[in-house]
Formats: C-alpha cells, structure tokens, sequence
C-alpha cells in the first residue's frame, strides 16, 4: 500500500488517525462547507434567494415547532408510506411467485418490461382525470412506482437462490407451502430488501411529483407555494423537511433489515 | 436391498445428445457402505440423483426394498458436496427442520436435534449459525440434518471434496465409526481413491463416457475401520488396482 | 424451485405473449365495461399515439426531451466517473464524498427543482441541472464500486510491468470498471426520463411533460396515455442499446446477468 518513509520512522500520526477515522474527514468536509456558504451569506455575495445555513436552520425549527411543517408532512409521508407499503408489499409477493414457477412468470415478463421503463409519473395526469387530484390518485402512482424495484429484486433473489435448498427440502417432503415461506422467502429475503430500499426512494420522489401538479395539503405543494410567493424562508424549510422525510424512512428501512438480516452478522467469523 | 436395474441416462443440450450414464446394473445390500469410485464427469452424481429420485432416469429403474424410485423421499437422505444448510437458521434450527416438516413439536423437534448433534460432536456449537462454522463443521451439521429424516440409505455426494486434507481425514474416520453403530445402507460418491477403499465395504469403479461400471470388488478389510487401517499394506493392492483402471480412464479420455 | 410441470405446447414465448395479450384484452374490458369519458380504450389510444407521431409538432418535443435529458445524463455520467473514481482511488476523496453521497441519496432532489429555477431560470438549463443533479447519486454509487473492483492482483501486473498512471488508467482501471459503469448508465436512465418529464410539468413549453400537461388541461386522456406509450418505448429503447452495448463492450463476462 504506501512504502515506509526512508529513515525508517514510518509515522504519519495524522494520516494514519484520518484513516482510522473517515467519519472525520467527512464531518470536517461538511463543516468546511457549510462554513463557506454561511461566510459568503454574511459577506452578502449571496443572491437574495439563498439563505444562509442560520437562517434556513432558525426557519426549519420556527415552522416546526408552529406545526406548519408537520401537518403537511404527516399528508405527504401517510401517502408516500402507503404506497410503499402497497407496491412494496405486492411487488415482494408477486415477485417472489414470479421466481417459483416459470409459467407465472412468463405471463408477467413482458408485461413488466414494457411497462417498467415508462415513468409512472407521466400516468399521473391520466389518473387525476378519472380519480381527480386526491390522495387515492396520489397513492396509486406511488404504488405502482415502487411496485417494480420490489418485483424485479424478489424475483431476482428468488431465481438465485441455491438450488440445492430446494432438494434438501424436497428430501425432506416439504409441502409446496413450507417450501414457500421457510426456504425460498428466507433465502430471497436479502435480495428483497434492497429493492424495498430503492422502493421506498422511489415512493418518496413520487410523493414529491405528484404534488408539482393539482392541489395538495402535502410539504411538495407547499414547497412549490413558497416559491411561487417568494417566501424563501419557507421554502428552505420544506426543502430540508421533505430531506428530513427521505432521510428517516431510508434509516428506519435499514434498521429494520439489519434486524431481519441479524444472522447475517454472525458470518465470516469461523470457529475452527 | 437397492436394485438399479439398466439405469441410463441421455440429455439433450441443443441439438447434441449427450448420453452421460449408463446403462448400470448393480445392487447394494442392506447394512451396507457401498463407494462408487470416479473420475469428474463420469455419471456417478447422476446416478447417486437419480438413487435419490432427484433426476429421472431415461431408461431402467431403481427400487428400494422392492418399491420403484419415483421421487424424492426421506428414506434416502441426500448430503452434498456443499453442506446446503440454511444460513439463517442456526445450527440446531436446521437440523431440527426436517423433524417439523414430519410433524414434530418444536420443543421436541429441538431436543431430537440436540442428541443429533452430539452423535456428530457439535453440541457445543448448537446456536451459532453456518456463518460461523468451518467447512468441516458445517458438513457434519448437514449430516445431521439427514440422519433427522431417520433415512435407511444415505446417499452421500463426495460430501468432503471441499475439505482440506487434515479436516478430510478425522472427517472419514468420523463417519466410518458413525454409520458402524447406525446399521445404515450406504452410497458414497468420491474421485478419491484411498477414501473409497478406507470406507468402503465394497468399491465399485466406474469410467466415464459414457458412464458405465468397470469393476466391483470387495474390500476385504477388517471392521471397525480406524486410523490404524490406513497402514494396512492391502490398501496399497487396492489403490494399484483402482489407481491403473482410472488412468486408463484418462488416457482414453484425454485422447479422445 | 422446480415449478409446476408445463406441457410442451404452453412453452414460451406462447406463455409471454398471452400475457400481453390477456393484459391488454382486461384493459380493453375495464374500459368498455366503466364506460367513463376519461378511460379510452386501446383503438383510442393506438389512434392517438398514430396521430402524435405523424405529427413533426409532436416529434419535436420528443427530442426536446431526448436532448435536454440525455445532456444532464451527459453531465451528471462525467461528473460521476471523475469523482466515483477518484474516491474509490483515493482515501482523502472517498472519506470526505462518499458519507455525503450515501447521505444525499434518499433525499428527494425534486425538492430542490424551485432553488435550481431561481438559479438557472424557468428554461432548459434548469431542467439539464436537475436531471444532471438526480442522475448523478445512482451512477457515482457504479463508478466508485467501478473503480474499487479492480482485482488487487491485476494492479499488481500492472505495476510489475512498470506501466504508467495513464497506461494503468486505460488498460486496467477502466475495463474493470466498465461493466460497474453501464449498470450505473442503465440505473439511471429511466431516472433520467423521470426527471425530465417532471420538470416539463412546469416551466416552459417544451418536451414530452409539457404534452402531457397540455392534454389533460384538455381532458384528453388517451393523449396522456400516448405520450407514456412513446416515453416507455424510449425508456425500453435505450435500456435495450445499453445492454447491447455492454455485451460488446464487456465481451469477456458472457451471459451475466446485469
């Protein structure tokens, strides 16, 4: 990796406790910007439209703390959890299903690889016309959104899995039900959760998409109301809230397949 | 007490045929550890699956106790070459599984697995998981796991090819005192010729393309089998014997 | 898992294409059946979209969009190659970028669009930035394991044989990272398109988004609908190109799955 400096001293206290720590160097980084940008405010070489890290700071915790935040929150995260709660879940099922029996699966295939690359987002005026611009139109984008990431990594995680876990299970005289649930959803559960994650992304842009057009109680339409009256402040403060938002979620989604996944810890330490 | 009657296998990839065993005619009797030695390529996997009823055969027929082969069953315990255990699942949950397939309690099912686990000595190790296991342990709680469907034939595919030396050899000696006091019918599948004879009660070569029986001979060592048969200047006979058979194997194959 | 037996005649592709087949017939009965002004049925929207393409109206909004969404990917595929490979190089780089990035990624970055119009304006730079912007997480995410993949021991050949910064550059760390990098291009190419079409909901008159905003204020569903029909062949397009791309740009990883 790096030769030992000549002289035979190989110390770089520095180097060596930078590298033991990124969690610094990131932090430091971080800080260094956010330093810039509040400099550059102070100096007044910013455009009015940019706050500094302060201002925004003092707006988020002023609008939090009057409610104004949270009661659209609580609609734009009831709608974009329940859309991926629907297509996560129907998207795990299905494409678990999909990975066990082939015919089921070729009877989705094509249907799934021409209706994946079309952006859901685009049916989301089509919807409104029949359902009008309501959370059940808003959900149902959502859902169909984060319905393939699900699908494709079930499916994918079924189709890997070994094999020979299914012979054991046959050996065994496993029913085809027990097979279902305590060898191939175990075995794919990995591969599962990882399109969960990028559904729960997906179901969080959507959530902000969907709230660029009609009207709506969500943080996306009142982001887009702050702009349009110039209210800066408010803005920001939408902006870091929806981040707030994505954040969490993603965080509770790894916490809770760390917990799924806990046997997955326990590998690569071998006893003799 | 297992007839394979003509056992042949074809396969289509594409337009060729491919025809990878067979025909086999041979019968292993009750009680005892028949080794079915080989080179790669041979068929003898394919036969141990289609014994285990995992494949199907394109011609003949395999009976056990006068009943056809027509799936899988849990009277003919597979164990592999990977030890295929179920990574998230510990230890004594795996072997415990195929006991709740048969309709066991879990407590039950729990308690049978722990006395199986102590017959391979990993009691100890009863709540770690594969994870955390060597290659060693892990294929001794794969046998485990087949002796719980209480099988009367263990089909066994080169189960320790993946081993290190060391691990193979405790390994061999292991199972040779193991199936002495379990009366069990016997399938072992190896490339290794000292193995097959160490184990073995008989030895039955075959060569390969396609896959066909060149010899069936009788090991006519002393029971139990121990670390100090292995200095048994007979085996040297038998490992000449098998040894010149699999090198024309490879002769014939390498020039072909 | 060994799946239920099939008999010989219900092999694919019949299965596959029942399948289409059996979907568009439900979407053809759904529509009959709800008998709503807003629900077209599939002679409606096949109709539709012959029009749309015959028109050179329509026809330029459909590379408006390629353009402006294949610049920001542009953009956001160097940026990303520059900086994924750099970090995955460099210690510094990767701890200062790296938690950042994996920190961003599940922020929605439409929230952001109103901050980038004040900066950029209502017109197509806007929108190139925010798909630049989106684009970039998922392809930094490939090119950094890109770069890390690099097998140790090819590395070392290549300094054994004393070969340069530039030499080791083009001969070793690129080719491995190649196949990182176009699953990074497939990842975000349907982000691209989300994207773009978001961003033509609003602002000026351009692109296939603002199609589709035109013809609901119309109330004409089955042009909405066309419009997803000519996006998801886009989409399906240049998923497929990238596939094919990598099959010959990757000649030596036969029949991986990406």
């Amino acid at each position: 990796m790096r030769a030992a400096a000549p002289g035979g001293d190989d110390t770089r206290p520095l180097e060596d406790f930078l590298r033991a720590h990124p969690g610094v160097v990131s932090l430091a980084f971080v800080l260094g910007l956010l330093a810039l940008w509040e400099g550059a405010a102070a100096a007044r070489w910013l455009p009015t439209y940019i706050l500094a890290p302060t201002a925004i700071a003092r707006e988020f915790w002023v609008m939090t703390t009057d409610g104004g935040l949270l009661v659209p929150a609580a609609h734009s995260l009831r709608r974009a959890l329940a859309g991926f709660a629907i297509g996560g879940s129907l998207g795990v099922l299905l494409g678990l299903l999909a990975g066990a029996s082939k015919p089921f699966r070729d009877l989705f295939d094509l249907n799934q690889a021409f209706t994946h690359p079309v952006p859901k987002i685009a049916l989301f005026p089509a919807v409104a016309l029949v359902l009008g611009f309501t959370d059940s139109a808003r959900i149902l984008i959502i859902s169909v959104s984060a319905f393939y990431p699900a699908y494709l990594n079930a499916l994918n995680g079924a189709l890997g899995v070994n094999p020979r876990l299914f012979w054991v299970a046959r050996n065994a005289g496993a029913s085809k039900l027990r097979v279902f649930f305590q060898v191939l959803l175990p075995a794919s559960l990995p591969r599962a959760l990882v399109g969960l994650r990028i559904s729960l992304m997906v179901a969080f842009v959507l959530m902000v998409a969907t709230e660029v057009l009609g009207h709506s109680n969500g943080l996306g339409a009142q982001l887009m109301r702050a702009y349009r009256e110039g209210e800066y402040g408010a803005m920001y403060a939408g902006i870091v809230a929806v981040a707030a938002c994505g954040v969490l979620a993603n965080a509770a989604l790894q916490w809770a397949t760390r917990r799924l996944l806990a046997w997955q810890a326990h590998a690569g330490v071998p006893h003799a | 007490m297992i007839a394979i009657e003509g056992v042949g296998k074809t396969f289509r990839r594409g337009a060729q045929v491919v025809h990878a065993l067979g025909p086999v005619t041979l019968t292993v009797g009750r009680g005892e550890f028949l080794s079915v030695l080989g080179p790669s390529g041979c068929g003898k996997t394919t036969l141990l699956h289609i014994v285990g009823g995992f494949e199907t055969p394109s011609e003949g027929t395999v009976s056990v106790d006068g009943r056809g082969v027509t799936g899988p069953g849990r009277d003919r315990g597979m164990v592999f070459q990977e030890a295929t255990l179920m990574p998230w699942r510990t230890v004594l949950a795996n072997v415990a599984w195929p006991l709740e397939v048969a309709g066991s309690r879990k407590a039950q099912a729990r308690e049978r697995a722990r006395a199986l686990l102590a017959r391979v000595g990993l009691e100890r190790f009863a709540e770690a998981y594969p994870g955390e296991l060597s290659g060693g342990m892990r294929q001794r709680a794969a046998l485990a796991r087949t002796l719980a469907m209480e099988p009367s034939v263990l089909l066994m595919d080169e189960p320790f090819g993946a081993l290190d030396a060391q691990t193979r050899e405790v390994m061999q000696e292991e199972l040779t005192r193991l199936w002495q006091a379990s009366g069990l019918t016997v399938i072992f599948v190896t490339h290794d010729i000292g193995e097959a004879v160490f184990l073995g009660d008989r030895v039955v070569v075959m060569g390969a393309a396609p896959g066909q029986v060149l010899d069936d001979c009788r090991i006519e060592l002393p029971r139990p089998r121990t670390a100090q048969t292995k200095s048994d200047p007979r085996i040297l006979e038998y490992r000449a014997r098998f040894w010149e058979l699999l090198r024309q194997q490879g002769a014939r194959a390498g020039a072909s | 898992m060994p799946g239920f037996p099939m008999p010989e005649a219900l092999r694919p592709p019949w299965l596959k294409l029942a399948g289409v087949a059996l979907a568009l017939a439900l979407w053809q009965a759904g529509a009959m059946l709800a008998n709503h002004r807003m629900v077209p049925d599939l002679p409606a929207i096949g109709a539709h979209l012959l029009d749309d393409l015959a028109d050179p109206e329509f026809r330029s909004h459909v590379l408006s969009t390629l353009m402006h969404g294949l610049l920001g990917l542009a953009i956001a595929f160097t940026a990303a190659l520059v900086a994924g490979l750099a970090a995955a190089r460099h210690w510094l780089v990767d701890a200062a970028i790296h938690p950042l990035v994996t920190w961003c990624y599940p922020i929605p970055k439409l929230a952001l669009y109103p901050l980038v119009i004040l900066l950029l304006g209502l017109g197509w730079e806007s929108r190139v930035a925010q798909v630049a912007l989106e684009c970039f997480f998922p392809l930094f995410v490939q090119c950094h394991a890109g770069g890390r993949a690099v097998a140790r021991r090819m590395e070392w050949l290549a300094r054994n044989a004393q070969a340069g910064r530039w030499h080791r550059l083009r001969d070793v760390i690129l080719p491995s990272a190649l196949p990182f990098v176009l699953t990074g291009l497939r990842v975000a190419l349907p982000v691209m398109l989300i994207v773009t079409t978001v961003t033509e909901f609003i602002g000026d008159s351009q692109g296939l988004g603002h199609v589709i905003v035109r013809a609901a204020s119309y109330f004409d569903t089955a042009g909405v609908l066309s419009v997803a029909v000519v996006l998801g062949a886009l989409g399906f397009a240049g998923d497929r190109l990238i596939v094919l791309a990598r099959a010959r740009l990757v000649f030596w990883e036969r029949g991986v799955e990406l």
